[in-house]
């Protein structure tokens, strides 16, 4: 059954909303100098157009360079004008085409579209799961955490999903994940070159998906986009973003997040209260996506310890380009009991204030009110950017903090961790980098010594979950070291080239020490005790 | 220039409360001034004294008895020694809402070693404060004699607000966007304050009183640095600026205490013994050395100072910068 919230309360007009988006962005670039910011979006974008061959790039390079030479003469009125067009071009360019009708039979169709897009399914069991019978992947995503406040909260005002960011899969996952809770569509911002995927680009841009080019790196694209999302969160259309910008690099988690787009929630919600709507409030609701396995891991890993994978923001050339990878990613991962947990945290306020299910605000002490209070003063709505990025700042800190708690870890990150903290206790005047060049015996440890290390992180893990600091993958807090040990090594030699760690004669051997790396980083920021002493065993 | 006509809330009716509830008075300002002694607040409203001057409290300042009356302005002066805010805080938490902007006056750190604000902010829904320091007494701040404060808080609203509601001749308020390195400098005054006095008593020379001061602002920059804040708001007016004045002052009561500490090994100031307790208790949990803070809490705790001083000046020297 569908839930007809959201963006999907009622018809989209498109023109409609392009006509509005241009009109807001218009009004939020009053009085702004709009030669700088022409000249500034006609200089990055020519230098970028100017390396590509694509026709569509090309012409658009025609344009620009054709907007440069009018801009040494145009008038006030004219500039508007040019403005005008761009911001036009690019509104189309980002709102998606959600459709009602295409989004109940998409995502009906969704578990079997996504097994037949990323599994190795036969047709008829395609045809099976559309008519809602089993279904393979989708009772891999395991969703737990605050989805009954989720609930009810889409009900009483705006709500923003800001999930951690690991995968290009996690877009598909998330949307599985809000399909089987029964929430409501919810619209995102998808990076432009995932719509070179014909199949996923159908089902993204009608269940919701905006385009984010996040290589238009100039201010009045960067305005135009925060318009669309501002307008989104006022029209009610629930709403989700990657607050880390894009997926991390390192494995670790988001401590950092990036507050443009945050920053929009505090000006929809002050408009929305200004213009009396009846659910003014916005809520946000963190959420991690955790996976045993990360599909891209060896290349987000290489990227990060990269001097010049710091440039290269979009990967295009990654593990998510080659259909024989994901075939064998998704039909390896299909062997594991919990592949995939989704869990939803509790939900926050455009502050960084905790909210109960009726959508309140809560005080330290649990006490409800009103946070509307934050705008004003003397009862008078007071513009301020600077409070409000203090604010944002503030929700910021909520939602990475959220994310630490929420974050599952499974045997493939306490194994690396663990390999890795070998080898730092083993080779104490060696930084990272050094590290990772120890040759194959130094990387080849004793089981004894490897299982007492991992005791040592399962037990501080074990402590922390206790406290609500972190969750642990079902049942690993059970398991024995060695077990674990044994765990994290077969489930690395599932899916990846090479196995980041394996065992040869009653030795582990960390056989990918980068990518070993990439799993051990999910652990960084928790707080654990020193590693056990150099040659330590159990 | 201070706008008239504005409602301030001042909790705690000690010096510093009464002077600002002077100060705000003066200014036109419609002034809730509460107290959590009820004697006190009998006192207050029939002899209406401001310490250390023979004016009275202005008749717009008035004096209220429960905590919701108190807290209905939205600006707020928080004038409550560290050993009572956090339970005041507790008490009063349901009558504060989002749009209150406080600033504190305690130059201390609650119990648990944390940072006024801090406080504020973990007891209540309030999430604009700032606070206010410098080589400012409450007296001379109402008498209008010329100094300087800052007020520190990332608010730049809020700061540039209180500045306009204390408009005092004389008094130049200067901003900072580091609020826990301004906490830390007010924090860091008492065990400076013992020592000054143990220093003055003991006839030491300007030389060690200059060392002492000096090696404060590192002591205090690292203390900083460990809580979020920046080394070097400690070299302004809310550290070395307020220490030299109160080392600089042989009626300040912390200078006082440390005199008495060197004569009689007694310093008999239980609220500056818990300060540089606290203190010492937050060194130890964030792992940052205050040799000095540990020397004065060594003489608090019976130490002859010739010894305290010998483990001070045993100490292998390091970069003066660390």
């Amino acid at each position: 059954m569908l839930r007809q919230e959201g963006i999907a309360r009622e018809p989209i007009d498109d023109r409609e909303v392009v006509d509005d988006m241009v009109r807001r962005a218009l009004r939020r670039l009053e009085g702004a100098e709009l030669d700088i910011l022409l000249n500034e979006c006609c200089f990055l974008e020519e230098k970028r157009l100017g390396q590509s061959n694509v026709a569509g790039d090309v012409a658009q390079l025609k344009r620009l360079r054709e907007v440069r030479r009018r801009l040494a003469w145009a008038n006030e009125q004219e500039l508007r004008t040019i403005v005008e067009s761009i911001v036009r071009g690019y509104a189309a360019e980002i709102h998606g085409h959600f459709d009602l009708g295409t989004y109940a039979n998409a995502t009906r169709a969704l578990p079997a579209g996504l097994a037949l897009v990323l599994g190795k399914q036969k047709p008829w069991a395609v045809l099976r799961q559309a008519m809602g019978g089993e279904s393979s992947l989708a009772t891999r995503v395991r969703c737990s955490g605050a989805v009954a406040s989720f609930d009810r909260l889409v009900e009483r005002g705006t709500c923003v999903l800001v999930p951690t960011h690991l995968s290009n899969l996690d877009s598909p996952v998330i949307g599985l994940a809000l399909h089987q809770a029964g929430l409501p569509p919810m619209i995102y911002g998808a990076g432009i070159n995932l719509f070179n995927n014909w199949l996923l680009s159908w089902f993204m841009d009608h269940l919701g998906a905006y385009k984010v080019d996040r290589a238009k790196r100039h201010k009045l694209y960067k305005e135009v986009l925060k318009e669309y999302s501002t307008m989104a969160l006022e029209r009610r259309w629930h709403s989700l973003f990657f607050p880390g910008g894009t997926r991390s690099r390192s494995g670790g988690l988001e401590r950092q997040l990036k507050k443009g787009l945050m920053g929009t929630a505090l000006e929809a919600y002050q408009r929305n209260i200004q213009a009396g709507v009846d659910l003014p409030r916005l809520y946000f609701i963190p959420a991690t996506i955790n996976y045993r396995l990360v599909l891209e891991a060896e290349t987000l890993i290489e990227d990060h310890l990269q001097e010049a994978g710091r440039s290269r923001y979009i990967i295009t050339d990654d593990e998510f380009a080659r259909p024989e990878r994901v075939l064998q990613y998704v039909r390896n991962m299909l062997g594991l009991d919990d592949p995939i947990d989704v869990v939803f945290g509790s939900p926050i306020d455009p502050f960084g204030n905790p909210v109960n299910e009726d959508g309140d605000s809560l005080d330290p002490h649990g006490r409800p009110f009103d946070p509307a209070g934050y705008l004003l003063r003397d009862g008078a709505f007071v513009a301020d950017p600077q409070r409000d990025r203090l604010y944002t700042g503030r929700l910021s800190e909520a939602i990475a903090s959220a994310f630490a708690r929420e974050t599952v870890l499974y045997e493939t990150h306490i194994l690396a961790a663990a390999m890795h903290r070998r080898l730092e206790a083993n080779h104490p005047s060696l930084d990272t980098f050094r590290r990772l060049l120890l040759g194959p015996e130094s990387r080849t440890l004793p089981h004894a010594e490897v299982e007492a290390e991992v005791a040592l992180v399962q037990r501080a893990l074990c402590r922390l979950e206790t406290r609500g600091e972190v969750r642990l993958g079902h049942g690993l807090a059970d398991l024995t070291p060695s077990e674990l040990r044994q765990r994290g090594e077969a489930t690395f030699g599932l899916y990846h080239e090479r196995c980041a760690v394996h065992s040869d004669s009653g030795a582990s051997v960390l056989a990918d020490p980068k990518l070993a790396l990439y799993y051990a980083n999910r652990l960084a920021g928790y707080s654990l005790p020193p590693a056990g002493p150099a040659g330590m065993t159990g | 220039m201070s706008v008239p006509g504005l409602a301030v809330s001042v909790l705690g009716a000690g010096p510093w409360g009464r002077a600002m509830a002077c100060i705000l008075g003066s200014n036109g300002h419609l002034v809730h001034l509460w107290s959590g002694d009820e004697s006190k607040r009998l006192a207050l409203r029939t002899e209406r004294a401001v310490p250390g001057s023979a004016a009275a409290l202005p008749d717009n300042v008035v004096i209220v008895d429960d905590l919701a009356q108190a807290l209905e302005p939205e600006r707020v002066l928080f004038a409550i020694p560290p050993s009572h805010a956090s339970s005041l805080l507790v008490r009063a938490a349901p009558w504060f809402r989002p749009e209150h902007r406080v600033v504190h006056l305690v130059r201390g750190l609650a119990d648990d070693g944390t940072p006024m604000s801090r406080l504020i902010t973990r007891e209540t829904c309030v999430v604009q404060v700032g606070a206010l320091a410098g080589p400012v007494v409450a007296a001379a701040l109402w008498e209008g004699k010329e100094t300087a404060a800052v007020i520190g808080s990332p608010f730049r609203g809020l700061v540039d607000e209180v500045c306009s509601l204390l408009t005092v001749p004389g008094v130049r308020v200067y901003s900072s966007p580091d609020l826990v390195g301004v906490e830390v400098g007010g924090a860091m005054r008492t065990p400076l304050a013992l020592a000054a006095g143990v220093i003055r008593e003991v006839g030491m020379g300007p030389a060690v009183l200059s060392v002492l001061l000096t090696r404060g602002i590192a002591e205090a920059g690292r203390l900083a640095e460990a809580l979020g804040g920046e080394r070097s708001t400690l070299s302004g007016l809310s550290g070395i600026g307020d220490w030299m004045f109160t080392a600089n002052d042989a009626a300040d009561a912390v200078v006082c205490a440390g005199m008495a500490l060197a004569r009689t090994g007694d310093a008999a100031y239980p609220e500056a013994e818990r300060r540089v307790r606290t203190l010492l208790t937050l060194s130890s949990r964030l792992g940052v050395e205050l040799p000095i803070t540990e020397a004065v809490g060594s003489m608090l705790s019976g130490v002859p100072l010739q010894e305290a001083l010998e483990v001070l000046m045993m100490r292998s020297p390091g970069l003066e910068s660390a």
